[in-house]
């Protein structure tokens, strides 16, 4: 392919670069993921996600990194009144071909060597073109200092490894880069490569199910190259070859084919009826 | 200039258009929206309005007051907040400052403890993780476990000991405590717990005063599988499901993947082994769902029937009658319940020990016990379910003698009343009148973290210690011991722990919850007792130390009779955001989207679209946001006001609430008002009131969230009949997250049903490597392994293994060239003990 040739993860000056060597990557098993919300507590923690109260979440202000995604499922024009449910957890897909970055007149926003896609707090200066070009909708921006005005207390239950944002600041999910330095940071002093599994994301340590795999996807022996070869693997929205680092691998219900016989029969002989009728 | 390479032309067909497959919606609004938007109107990219010009204050009044603003602000208004730092100078021996350090403790979630990791930055706890070195095996956590460490540093936490209101000192409470007589009629109200150290404290309190009374107090009365159990066995069990060992599954109105279930982590995860698939025809059990309500549980089920609470326990009855068990009641099906119930039966039947049956909290004992002989029945006590022998569970019912301590109040035959960690005046039924009897008590005292509305209605008030400043103990669902060891000192000095406070009142003895505990397991440990309590520290948990299992006869069946009740449901249930209040004033909580409705900062009455039909109630969507009507609910001459919210998938003639809103929380800290070009007194949550609602200088509610549901449950249920609702007003602002946060929604999630032999998936193989070195691994996962075979996925832990043993064997060339710069921090997440007493 052309682009890849040209792409600048291929050119001398990305590869230059000690975090070259990993490549990271995620999937989210929806057939697990119950939906339990433990992930969005769990980045907010971590993250130092501020809140910011009903009347500035009414106005779509919310500062959430990672949220969970419920969609009501029906079949054909009936059934809305008792849907299936499906819930996926959506953040930032930190896509190789990402719209945020062409748009970023400060190059704030950019890609990292090894694959994620970053927020440069200090350049950022708030146009928000990024968020409007986000086709996932998972950027999110300051409009009020929100840390400012924190109590002493909570300021204590801040995580010290991750900067707390500014007015005038876009921010998203960073795939926990803090981790990701920490424990390349460690192999170093210990002289040694990382271990595969080795990083673990906020939401991924805090999932129950174990839903959420992240790790190095030039590591073979990373999880995440395993659940990336399952054949209910998908990319949200690919279509717009965005082509996320994150994948999703689609939920599979099993049901009951005779449950479903006899209400569809049942069904079938209601429109007899009521044609009847 | 990058080129695009071509996309493939299934995957550039937008699946928006596609009519053919299932529709995915978020809510009513966004379906009918679709149905009527037609191509040339581009509703989605610019709100009703947006292309108008602005109306209201223009450009040239806003600069001109701005102007002002700035001239009378001066240049104060930097961008960075002015910060000091102090130094770190003192150091310790195990702390390495920029290391954080992890601990293991344990977090007291209603009657059991949940063993967690902590990380604390220089003595400052900021992280909680599951603890994966736990007998229980489980890593993860559910939100309450995150969300606990910002319990700790509430703002509005209680700092002070109040007598009559008026502050006093913790030395003028140990001397009313001394002074206390033993004649005395005494009662302790105390929240679910699972300590033998509180158990040792009550016996203190029994040898000291001649009258002791005991009660076991939580918002959602007794817990119905304690006591099913005991219908069917003869004495109260614990029950533990092995979902992964199912293969089919059936939830009688049961939350067992919701965070609020006490053995929530290993439900999930066992469940999660019976689901994860590496192949489409891999096995994968079967979720079988009847509720009351559209739960997590319910979303995440292979079929799912909506039914109201109290009709289950007929479907209960019906299906054991089908298998076997017990006689088949009175009751008319319809035509989708009646294949349901057939169905299901035979797929139970099928299954057999590989099928089982669970009861959810809304559901009374008889459906409990009934369910446990169904269990029984199919052979599954002992594979599905495992059924644990508590050490001490009282038989009594906690509702009968919470009911009769309240009306031996009322006739002055208490004394003394202490109340820790509960709060009754706010969440007790309003048929027991609990507040005024509570004035009849000469002496009452209320132990907690805020000074709530029990606190406020008690003589006496103790702050408490949060369960990172405190020591204790407690037990795992499954009865694996724990000690309860604090990250930090009390941020309060006032402040003290249950076992501290009950100890001074067993003994008048102002003693150290530190040598509280060690006295009792000193006792329990024996031999080499600083080694091995050294050894539980740093494990987080004593080991062998479960539970038995027990072996039970036949299970008695109970008769569950027709209902008769008529008219509205209405079912209590605990927040799954807020729980029964505890996180009410938890910022993170009560932004965090109930799972379902995706409402933030509210609690409503959940109804079906046919009931909301019936009712006359609506709910409107307009630019992202619901309006609601509100309802008046009243249950046996009790009234709450609350907003409705019409639910698709909840059962018609019910009505879904969730306690834990309504709050007012009395606070020292004082609002603040900036000046009116500056907004920052009206976005800051924590202006002017606590974040749940508190109270002005003249006692009026401040900031309330929500309504307060808790005082219309009827005594010992968790469903009322014979609700009457009406409308009072309409247009009340709902706010959901995840709804449309932006021009468009994200695109469906993929979905596929499986049909018994074939696998219809979305499956596509990767069709080019995304990076120049991805490959294909040659390991191979055979099948799924258990939750407690599989290896920890936490690097090793210091002393344990080697680091030098765990080096990776990639096939990485070379080693990367950069150095470590001087502020070196190790992510060792390792567990240190914490060895020195506070």
């Amino acid at each position: 392919m052309v682009w890849e040739e040209n792409h600048p993860k291929d050119q001398p000056a990305m590869k230059d670069n000690p975090y070259y060597q990993n490549q990271w990557g995620m999937s989210i098993d929806l057939n697990t993921c119950t939906g339990c919300n433990a992930c969005v507590v769990a980045c907010t923690s971590e993250n130092n996600v501020q809140v910011v109260g009903k009347e500035e979440v009414s106005n779509g202000r919310h500062m959430y990194w990672i949220r969970n995604d419920r969609y009501y499922v029906t079949e054909g024009d009936e059934g809305a009144e008792d849907p299936e449910m499906l819930m996926q957890p959506v953040m930032c897909q930190h896509c190789e071909n990402a719209p945020c970055e062409s748009v970023c007149p400060v190059a704030a926003t950019l890609h990292s060597p090894d694959g994620t896609n970053q927020m440069i707090y200090n350049r950022c200066i708030g146009t928000r073109y990024c968020a409007n070009n986000c086709p996932y909708k998972v950027r999110r921006f300051n409009f009020f200092d929100w840390t400012k005005t924190l109590p002493t207390e909570v300021q204590m239950a801040q995580n010290p490894e991750v900067t707390v944002r500014t007015r005038g600041v876009m921010e998203k999910c960073s795939w926990c880069v803090q981790r990701i330095r920490q424990s390349q940071q460690q192999a170093d002093n210990e002289d040694r490569d990382l271990r595969p599994n080795e990083v673990e994301t906020a939401c991924q340590q805090a999932c129950p199910t174990d839903a959420i795999t992240f790790g190095d996807l030039n590591n073979p022996e990373s999880d995440v190259v395993e659940e990336k070869q399952n054949p209910r693997r998908y990319e949200l929205m690919a279509y717009l070859n965005t082509k996320p680092r994150l994948s999703y691998l689609g939920r599979v219900r099993n049901t009951n084919p005779r449950i479903e016989e006899a209400l569809s029969s049942e069904q079938d002989a209601d429109a007899v009826a009521a044609a009847d009728a | 200039m990058i080129e695009l390479d071509v996309i493939d032309p299934d995957e550039s067909s937008d699946p928006q258009s596609d009519t053919s497959g299932p529709t995915f919606w978020r809510h009513p609004a966004e379906l009918e929206e679709e149905a009527s938007s037609s191509d040339d109107e581009d509703r989605l990219e610019f709100g009703p309005g947006d292309s108008e010009p602005p109306s209201g204050a223009s450009r040239r009044q806003f600069l001109q007051l701005m102007g002002a603003a700035m001239a009378m602000a001066g240049l104060s208004g930097c961008r960075r907040p002015e910060e000091k730092i102090l130094p770190y100078t003192r150091g310790t021996d195990e702390v390495m400052p920029g290391v954080p350090q992890q601990y293991a403790t344990g977090m007291p979630f209603r009657d059991v403890l949940r063993p967690v990791l902590v990380e604390s930055n220089e003595g400052r706890p900021t992280k909680v993780e599951g603890n994966g070195d736990h007998p229980m095996g489980q890593t993860g956590t559910s939100g309450f476990e995150q969300a606990s460490v910002l319990n700790l540093y509430d703002p509005d936490r209680s700092r002070s000991v109040r007598q009559g209101g008026t502050e006093t000192t913790w030395s003028d409470f140990v001397d009313f405590c001394r002074q206390l007589d033993r004649q005395q009629n005494v009662a302790v109200i105390v929240e679910e717990n699972s300590s033998p150290t509180v158990q040792a404290m009550r016996q203190r309190m029994a040898d000291r005063f001649d009258n002791l009374r005991w009660v076991t107090y939580s918002a959602t009365g007794d817990n119905p599988a304690r006591l099913g159990t005991q219908q069917a066995f003869g004495r109260p069990l614990r029950p533990r499901y092995n979902l992964g060992e199912a293969e089919v599954i059936l939830s009688l109105d049961s939350d067992v993947l919701d965070g609020r279930h006490r053995d929530f982590l290993h439900n999930t995860q066992s469940f999660a082994d019976g689901r994860r698939l590496e192949d489409a025809d891999d096995d994968m059990s079967r979720l079988y769902a009847v509720e009351s309500q559209f739960s997590t549980t319910g979303g995440s089920a292979d079929h799912r029937l909506r039914m109201q609470a109290r009709r289950i326990k007929l479907f209960a009855a019906a299906l054991g009658a089908e298998l076997g068990v017990g006689a088949a009641p009175d009751a008319d099906w319809s035509e989708r319940e009646r294949v349901y119930l057939r169905e299901i039966a035979r797929d139970l039947r099928e299954a057999g020990s590989r099928g089982v049956v669970l009861a959810g909290e809304t559901q009374p004992p008889e459906v409990h016990a009934l369910s446990m002989a169904i269990n029984q029945q199919l052979g599954g006590l002992g594979t599905t379910v495992t059924l644990f022998e508590p050490d001490a569970s009282d038989p009594e019912s906690q509702d009968e003698s919470f009911a009769d301590l309240v009306s031996d109040m009322r006739e002055d035959r208490i004394d003394s009343l202490f109340m820790v960690g509960v709060n009754p005046v706010y969440d007790a039924p309003a048929e027991l009148g609990f507040e005024e009897a509570l004035a009849n008590v000469r002496h009452s005292v209320h132990c907690g973290r805020l000074r709530n509305e029990t606190a406020r209605a008690s003589r006496w008030h103790v702050p408490r210690t949060h369960y990172l400043e405190r020591w204790g103990d407690g037990r795992a669902y499954d009865g694996t011991l724990s000690v309860i060891q604090p990250l930090i000192e009390p941020l309060y000095d006032d402040a003290h722990s249950d076992i501290e406070v009950l100890n001074v009142l067993g003994t008048g003895v102002d003693a150290n919850g530190y040598d509280l505990v060690r006295e009792q397991w000193r006792a329990r440990l024996g031999q080499a007792f600083e080694e091995q309590w050294r050894q539980v520290l740093h494990d987080g948990y004593l080991e062998n130390t479960q539970f038995e299992r027990a072996s039970v006869g036949t299970a008695q069946v109970p008769d569950l009779s027709a209902p008769g009740d008529e008219g509205l449901e209405v079912v209590f249930r605990r927040d799954p955001t807020l729980l029964d209040g505890r996180f009410s004033n938890n910022a993170w909580m009560q932004e965090l989207p109930d799972p379902v409705t995706k409402i933030v900062w509210d609690n409503v009455a959940t109804v079906s679209p046919a009931t909301a039909d019936e009712l006359g109630l609506e709910v409107d969507y307009s630019e992202g946001n619901f309006y609601a009507d509100r309802i008046e609910l009243a249950v046996d001459g009790e009234s709450v006001e609350l907003p409705v919210w019409i639910q698709p998938g909840h059962p018609d003639g019910s009505i879904g609430v969730t306690l834990g809103y309504g709050r007012t929380l009395s606070t020292t800290r004082d609002g603040y008002d900036t000046p009116f070009w500056d907004v920052t007194d009206e976005k800051d949550v924590y202006n002017p009131a606590p974040i749940a609602g508190g109270l002005d200088a003249d006692g009026n509610p401040v900031d309330v969230v929500g309504s307060n549901v808790a005082p219309l449950r009827p005594v010992g249920d968790r469903v009322a009949t014979g609700a009457e609702v009406s409308k009072v007003d309409s247009d009340y602002l709902i706010r959901c997250r995840s709804l449309g946060t932006g021009a468009t929604g994200t695109g469906p999630a993929r979905r596929s049903t499986r049909k018994t032999g074939t696998a219809s998936l979305p499956a596509r193989a990767p069709t080019r490597t995304p990076f120049p070195t991805f490959r294909r691994t040659n390991r191979h996962r055979a099948g799924h392994t258990p939750a407690t075979e599989r290896p920890p996925i936490r690097p090793a832990t210091r002393g344990r293994e080697s680091m030098e043993g765990e080096r990776a064997d990639t096939a990485s060339t070379e080693r990367r060239t950069w150095r470590a710069t001087r502020n070196t921090r190790w992510s060792g997440r390792r567990i240190i003990p914490r060895t020195s007493p506070r």
